[in-house]
């Protein structure tokens, strides 16, 4: 698995400008939405579901990087996006950062190896300070992207 | 010779949807409670127990045994602790 198999690439927001965790988990949702994944009636559901999880444990996980995610019926693969928060946004993390890098997950309830598998690939290219680093500075869609497929690609270590 | 004492035990990972974000998270911060360095090791990859991004890219699920181990004054505590959580299937809620 890769990450440009599971993120997808119009969802992507290279430059979110949001106060809270709240406004940064809707309008992650809202790019997914306006990328055709996820259907306009089930926007609300996956926001309070994502809302929730969040409230059983931060999933800022340190070093500047959250994992809000969530289960849906009405997704038939795992998908993601990512967001980039150059202001950065309190998301109450383990280390008290806040994020810049986020990754929105969403998965069919029926498949939690995918998810295991999609926070494996992510976790794997954000240990990588040079990668955290180029993301960071990324302004656009497409910067993302192509750092997203240099990553699979083995070209960023 | 180092005298550091080093405790190693087998956990299973019972969970049905594996060592998913929040047991992980528990497992990070129950290690980072203790001195000694924590690790797991799955296959032929060991990971740093402290760092939740070490533990994801374990991507472990269900069913599958992590050898663990710690080294340190306290690695006997810390072993004990991180036992209980995979025995109780990481029940203490937290965090």
């Amino acid at each position: 698995m890769k990450l440009t198999d599971f993120v997808v690439r119009e969802a992507v927001v290279p430059d979110l400008k949001v106060e809270n965790k709240e406004q940064a988990i809707r309008g992650l949702v809202a790019s997914l939405k306006d990328a055709g994944v996820v259907a306009t009636q089930d926007e609300d559901g996956i926001v309070a579901a994502i809302m929730k999880r969040e409230e059983l444990g931060s999933t800022g996980i340190g070093r500047g990087v959250a994992v809000p995610h969530t289960k849906h019926p009405n997704v038939d693969r795992l998908i993601a996006t990512v967001a980039i928060c150059h202001d950065g946004v309190d998301f109450a993390s383990l280390d008290g950062d806040a994020v810049q890098i986020l990754f929105l997950l969403v998965s069919p309830p029926d498949k939690p190896g995918d998810h295991l598998r999609g926070l494996e690939n992510i976790s794997r290219h954000l240990r990588s300070e040079t990668f955290c680093n180029f993301l960071r500075q990324a302004r656009t869609q497409d910067e993302v992207w192509d750092l997203l497929r240099e990553a699979d690609d083995g070209q960023i270590r | 010779m180092s005298d550091v004492p080093v405790r190693r035990a087998i956990v299973t990972i019972r969970l049905p949807e594996g060592l998913h974000l929040r047991p992980l998270t528990q497992l990070a911060r129950a290690a980072q409670s203790y001195s000694a360095t924590v690790t797991l090791q799955k296959g032929g990859q060991t990971v740093d127990a402290k760092r939740p991004l070490d533990l994801m890219t374990l991507a472990a699920g269900c069913g599958e045994q992590l050898q663990l181990e710690a080294a340190g004054d306290d690695a006997d505590a810390a072993v004990e602790a991180i036992v209980r959580l995979f025995e109780s299937d990481f029940a203490d809620g937290s965090p």
